[in-house]
Parts: structure tokens; C-alpha cells; sequence
């Protein structure tokens, strides 16, 4: 999930030591494979080495055998050599072997690095070559000293009974090929045993390598996967922790990348916007805003300066929600994000509390005026029913017709007390109807309804708006305030004259007469329910209009306020919004 | 009805501010009925009244006591009574209130004007007949300023 991508994991203040931890131990670990694999390698190498050496020296001491033989076979030949040719021939095969023997011995026994010789026999080797009776270094090097003095003894001494000759033929096949023969068993005996204990070796390193291993996967690795996914397991919990906080947040939380679309919003959000998460992320945020909220500053969420600003989301179906946002910039993985916590605006509530305050404080006082001016005329038919009584039984003849009129005057103001009760609390009715209205035309047509016979002069006043508002509420306001400036005139004849001006969000209408006017200590007064500042006696009105007229004007956010004093005429003014307070249905 | 000892005073001078024609006659009808000859004046508004008032001041040898209506057009009852508690020449004139309203605010308010009584106007005409007769008697017993 996007969202719990982009929230900080729980703080682990333990998580560097636990990482130095780890790195100590595969360190280890490396370390000792690297350690096993390179002894590994040496023993294998020594093998190697061991086996060329001993291939070496068993071959050299064969051949040393080899050519004590073919040196005496060339002695003999020598010998018997008919001609000079031949015996030239015979003493330099004989030489070269002789010389090649010489060099295989002294090479096995010093070393000879050409032959890959190592020289320096083992002490088993040493005692058949320089101890015993009969040592063979001693027998080989008299044999070469034997056969050297054949090669240079004149032609003349190279008879069959030549001493050296006979030396040489009775040691070659016997003591000497004996003792050569020997020390190759010898040679071949001690480099097998070499081979075999390097073998050992390179068994206990494969041995030790596998125990390492072994120690290194319960010891090393083991720990090392179980401490991965404890902290795997703590990182789902740390995400699992955050998306709850943000799941269960009664502020409505959204992400937004340097373009101003939405990477993340939580659940308050949705019931904010009134839309699923997948509808909201991806688009951007500018999108849910109503028009012109935002606008002196074209991006608020690109300067997170902007601190909470308050602005004004529309739903799909048409309502708005003023909300509080608070803009603040984050960084992750080099992305620039801004994160917005949206609110629902505490001034709307506030407002809405103000709003129910003065409603119920207007409910007390129509309640308290309501009773109170019903309870006037009653008292009046109690009386007069009463007097009409007494006088009749006082034998006074037909009752006093003055009583009676006063009867039925007084049941007709109850009748229209509780008409013009009836009609005070259905002027607003919850619903609105919106019409787009031609407030000159409206204003028109009020005027031929009160003042049919043209005895006042009504001047509607140019730049009357064309808006979209309820009519009939804008209609009732507009008709009881020329109505009362006709009614309440103090001539039969005036002047009147309705305007409009804009006011910035609202307009700003007026209704102004040349009538008696209104001493400014009764301003008040006026706009109370069932007030009158004549006697009701004199002039049957109710006292209901400016009642009425104020609370539709409240009703859509507006005020109302009269400009008037005695002698100087009034003039009601009052704001109406431009724009309907909800969207057209 | 009986008439109530008067003793050697001289009959009241009644206002009666009340704007309702009804109840101004009402007030005649007790007056008569319970043969008081107090004399009654009827102002139908708070101004009225102060007028009225004025022009023939207490120093002038008129026994006022007014009876107040407080739901009046234009000046209420109770901006009345403090119109008169700040005119020195009738701050001290004795006040009755008889109204409809009994609404415990407008009582409290007209205590704090130093009002003599209030009473709610009885639907009954001969208890308000009576009630009349009651207060008439008790200021007749009374001094007045």
C-alpha cells in the first residue's frame, strides 16, 4: 500500500549496533571459508609438488640403475671390439652412461634442480647410501671410478682379464644392481607413504571444512536469518501500526508529489471527498476543490509555507465541506512530498453553532411573543363575551353593537395571529428551489401587485442583478418591504425606489421611501415578531413582516439593516448571496 | 362589589398605559362596577404616557399610580419605567405592571425599575374586576409621594 510506503517505521535505536553485529559475524564467517578454502589449496598444491618430486627421483634412480647395466654391457663390448671404429663407438655409449649414472646419482643424493631433484634423502635412505658394510654411495662411485678407468686405459690393456673390466662385470649384475634395486623399492616405498599422508591431510581439511560450515550455519547464519526476520516482523508490525493510526485518523491525511496529484489519502479523506481511495489517488488534489478556493495562491500545496489555509471541497453530488488544511513538506527516498491534513473547518462548526444559538434564541421569543399576543385577543373575547352577558341580563335589549364588533374583530386577529404564525415558521422551509431570476422583472411584478392604481412612484433603479437564487424567498423579502413602504406611508402618495449594488460576494439591495421614517431608539423593535409601533387598534397589521423579512434574509447568510429616522423616510437594506449557498439540484 | 374605605384621602389619579381598546374598557367597567371614583387616564403608548405624566406633575397635586401594560407599540413598558426612573420629577411615582407576559425575565426587569406589583391580567373579567379593586384599595391606604 501507497500510504504505508510513504510513513517513517517505528524508531529502532538499537538498529546500528544490530547491523555492526551482523556485519562482524559474516565477516567471520568469510573469513573462515576463505581461510579453509586457501589451506585447502596448499595441501592439494603440496600433493601435486610431492607426486612431481617423487616421479622424479623414482625415475632417476631406475635410470641411474638402468645405465650401471648399459655401462657394462658397452665395458664388454669394448672388450671385444674387433676393430678401432667399433671401440671408439663402444667407449663413448659407454661414457655417456656412465656420466648420465653419475649425474642421477649425485642428483638423488645433493639435489639437481634441472632433474627436479630435491637431493637430501630421508635418514632410512641415507643409512643404504653412506652406512652398512657395503654403503652404496661407496660401491657407485668406485663401480664409476671402475668403469671411467676402462674408458681411458690404452687399447693394448682392453683384454678379457682387464681388472677394471672384471671389477665392473662381477659388481654390476651382482652387489650393485642388488643395492640399486633396493634404494628405487626404497624410493618408491617412502614417496607412497609421503602421498598417502598428504592425502590424510587434504581429508582432515575437507573434514575441518565441513565442520566450519556446520558451526558457521548453526553459529553465524541461523542467527543472522532469525534476527532478519525479527526485523521483518517488526516492520509489518511499525507499518501495520501506522496504517491503523492512519486508518483510524479523524483528520483526513493526503500525500502530494511535486506535480500536485495525490499519491496517498486514508479513510477520512474518502468520507471527506466522498469517494473510494482509487478515485481520489492519481488525480490531482486541485480537482476536489471548489473553484476559486486556492486562487491567490495558484498551488498552496507548493509552498508549504502556506501553513493551514482554510478551503472548500465539492462532492460529486453537489454539497461542499469547508475544510482546514495544514500543508507541510516531507522528503523520502529524494521524493518532495507535501503532506496535507485536512479538517473539517472549525469556523463552519463555529458558524453553525452561532447559527443554531440565534435560531433557538429566536425559537424562545417566538415562542414566548407567540403566546403572549394569542393570549391578548382571548382575554378581549373573555371580556366582552362577559360585559355582552351582563348587559343583557341587566335587561339592556339588543347588545352593545360596538361589543360585538369588537367581538368579531378580535376572533379574526386570532385567526390571523395564528395564520400569520403558521406562515413565519414555514418561510423556510429546509428545501431551496433555484431559478435564475431577473430581479428587475421580480421587482416589477411586486409593484403592480401593491400598488395597482400607480398612487406611489417606484423607481427601480438600473443594474438590478440577474442571479440563481430561491425566488419565492427573494420575492417575499422584496414584497413586504415595498408593501410596508406603501402601507406605513403616512400620505396616500410617495416615492419609492428599489436598487441593487454589488458588494463583493453578495448584493447589496435597498428599498427606500419618502414615508414618516422610524426614530432610531425603535430599530430594534421593528424586526420582532408581533411588534408594532402603532397600536393594533389603529392600524390592523400583525407585526409579522419585518419578522419574517429578517429571518429569510438571515436565513441565506445575510444581514438587514434600516436607515431611518422620524420625518426623514426609510431605507432597508440588505445583502443576498450571489450564489446559491448549495449547489443547483 | 362594596366600596373600600377611602378615608379622608382624595380619590387616585389612575394612567393606564395599554394599547388595547379592550382592555381599556375593561378598565372603566371594573371602575364603574366596584364604584371607585378614581380617575382614569389612558395613554396608549410609552410616550403617551411620559407626556401625560408630565404635564401634570406630582408636585401639581395629582395621586398617580400608573398601570402598565410592558407589550406596547413603539416605547415599551420597560423602556418606559426606565424613562421614568431617570426623570427626577417622576422617578418616585408608583408603578404597577399588568400584563400579559409573565415571563420571569420582564419580571425580574421591572423589580429592578422598583415597580409596586406585577400581575398577570386574569382571562376572568370579574377577577380582574377584583384584582383592580385589591390594588386601588391598598394605594388608597398607602401615602404617595
Amino acid at each position: 500500500m501507497v500510504s504505508a510506503r510513504l510513513l517513517p517505521t517505528l524508531p529502532a535505536p538499537h538498529a546500528a549496533s544490530a547491523t555492526a553485529g551482523m556485519t562482524k559475524r559474516y565477516l567471520t564467517a568469510l573469513g573462515l571459508v576463505a581461510l579453509l578454502s586457501t589451506a585447502a589449496f596448499i595441501s592439494l598444491y603440496q600433493t601435486i609438488a610431492t607426486q612431481d618430486t617423487a616421479a622424479a627421483i623414482v625415475n632417476y634412480s631406475g635410470k641411474r640403475r638402468y645405465t650401471s647395466q648399459r655401462a657394462a654391457l658397452y665395458a664388454t663390448q669394448l672388450v671385444a671390439a674387433p676393430d678401432a671404429a667399433a671401440r671408439a663407438a663402444a667407449r663413448r655409449e659407454m661414457l655417456a652412461s656412465i656420466d648420465t649414472m653419475e649425474a642421477a646419482h649425485l642428483g638423488l643424493l645433493r639435489g639437481n634442480e634441472r632433474l627436479h631433484l630435491p637431493g637430501n634423502p630421508s635418514p632410512a635412505l641415507a643409512a643404504i647410501y653412506f652406512a652398512g658394510p657395503q654403503p652404496l654411495d661407496g660401491l657407485v662411485r668406485q663401480y664409476i671410478a671402475r668403469v671411467r678407468a676402462l674408458a681411458a686405459a690404452p687399447d693394448a690393456l682392453l683384454v678379457a682379464d682387464n681388472p677394471d673390466l672384471a671389477s665392473i662385470l662381477a659388481v654390476a649384475p651382482g652387489a650393485l644392481l642388488v643395492a640399486l634395486d633396493n634404494v628405487v623399492a626404497a624410493y618408491q616405498q617412502e614417496s607412497e607413504q609421503e602421498i598417502a599422508r598428504l592425502q590424510e591431510t587434504e581429508t582432515w581439511v575437507f573434514i575441518a571444512t565441513l565442520v566450519v560450515l556446520g558451526f558457521e550455519a548453526l553459529v553465524i547464519f541461523r542467527p543472522m536469518v532469525r534476527r532478519v526476520q525479527e526485523e521483518r516482523a517488526k516492520l509489518a508490525h511499525a507499518e501495520a501500526y501506522n496504517r491503523s493510526i492512519l486508518a483510524n485518523s479523524y483528520d483526513g491525511i493526503v500525500t502530494i508529489d511535486r506535480h500536485g496529484d495525490i499519491v496517498s489519502a486514508n479513510p477520512a479523506v474518502e468520507k471527506m471527498f466522498a469517494l473510494p481511495a482509487a478515485e481520489i489517488v492519481g488525480r490531482p488534489f486541485r480537482q476536489f476543490l471548489a473553484p476559486g478556493d486556492g486562487g491567490e495562491v495558484q498551488e498552496p500545496w507548493a509552498d508549504p509555507a502556506a501553513g493551514v489555509r482554510t478551503l472548500t471541497t465539492r462532492r460529486r453530488d453537489g454539497t461542499t465541506l469547508t475544510l482546514d488544511v495544514a500543508f507541510s513538506s516531507m522528503t523520502l527516498d529524494a521524493d518532495h512530498l507535501v503532506v496535507a491534513a485536512l479538517r473539517e473547518s472549525t469556523e463552519q462548526l463555529l458558524r453553525c453553532v452561532r447559527d443554531l444559538e440565534r435560531r433557538n434564541q429566536e425559537l424562545d421569543q417566538f415562542a414566548f411573543v407567540a403566546s403572549h399576543d394569542l393570549k391578548a385577543p382571548l382575554r378581549a373575547i373573555a371580556n366582552l363575551a362577559t360585559w355582552i352577558e351582563e348587559d343583557a341580563r341587566r335587561g339592556g335589549g339588543n347588545p352593545d353593537p360596538a361589543h360585538l364588533d369588537l367581538l368579531r374583530g378580535r376572533v379574526r386577529r386570532l385567526e390571523s395571529l395564528i395564520d400569520g404564525i403558521h406562515q413565519y415558521a414555514t418561510a423556510t422551509r429546509p428545501q431551496h428551489h433555484w431559478h435564475e431570476v431577473d430581479t428587475g422583472a421580480l421587482v416589477r411584478e411586486i409593484c403592480d401587485e401593491h400598488n395597482p392604481e400607480g398612487r406611489f412612484a417606484i423607481t427601480i433603479a438600473a443594474g438590478l442583478p440577474q442571479l440563481v437564487t430561491d425566488r419565492t424567498r427573494l420575492w417575499q423579502v422584496l414584497a413586504n418591504l415595498i408593501g410596508n413602504a406603501i402601507k406605513h406611508h403616512h400620505r396616500s402618495a410617495g416615492e419609492i425606489v428599489v436598487s441593487a449594488r454589488d458588494a463583493g460576494e453578495r448584493w447589496e439591495f435597498a428599498v427606500a421611501d419618502d414615508g414618516p421614517g422610524i426614530a432610531p431608539e425603535y430599530h430594534d423593535k421593528i424586526f420582532v415578531i408581533f411588534q408594532t409601533l402603532v397600536p393594533k387598534d389603529v392600524k390592523e397589521s400583525l407585526g409579522l413582516g419585518l419578522a419574517l423579512v429578517k429571518k429569510l434574509v438571515r436565513e441565506e447568510g445575510g444581514e438587514i439593516a434600516l436607515d431611518s429616522a422620524e420625518g426623514r423616510g426609510a431605507t432597508f437594506r440588505f445583502t443576498w448571496p450571489k450564489v446559491p449557498r448549495e449547489a443547483p439540484t | 362589589m362594596k366600596p373600600h374605605p377611602t378615608g379622608e384621602r382624595p380619590p387616585l389619579d389612575l394612567l393606564l398605559v395599554e394599547d388595547d381598546e379592550v382592555d381599556v374598557l375593561a378598565m372603566r367597567r371594573a371602575l364603574v362596577q366596584c364604584a371607585l371614583p378614581h380617575r382614569l387616564h389612558v395613554a396608549s403608548d410609552g410616550q403617551t404616557a411620559l407626556a401625560v405624566l408630565r404635564r401634570r406633575p406630582v408636585a401639581a397635586g395629582s395621586r398617580w399610580l400608573v398601570l402598565l401594560d410592558l407589550n406596547l407599540p413603539r416605547m415599551g413598558g420597560l423602556q418606559l419605567l426606565a424613562a421614568l426612573r431617570a426623570d427626577g420629577a417622576l422617578a418616585a411615582v408608583p408603578v404597577v405592571v399588568m400584563t400579559t407576559s409573565s415571563d420571569s425575565n420582564d419580571v425580574r426587569a421591572a423589580f429592578r425599575h422598583q415597580v409596586a406589583g406585577f400581575f398577570s391580567k386574569p382571562l376572568d373579567p370579574l377577577q380582574a374586576a377584583a384584582t383592580m379593586s385589591t390594588i386601588t384599595a391598598y394605594w388608597m391606604l398607602s401615602e404617595l409621594p
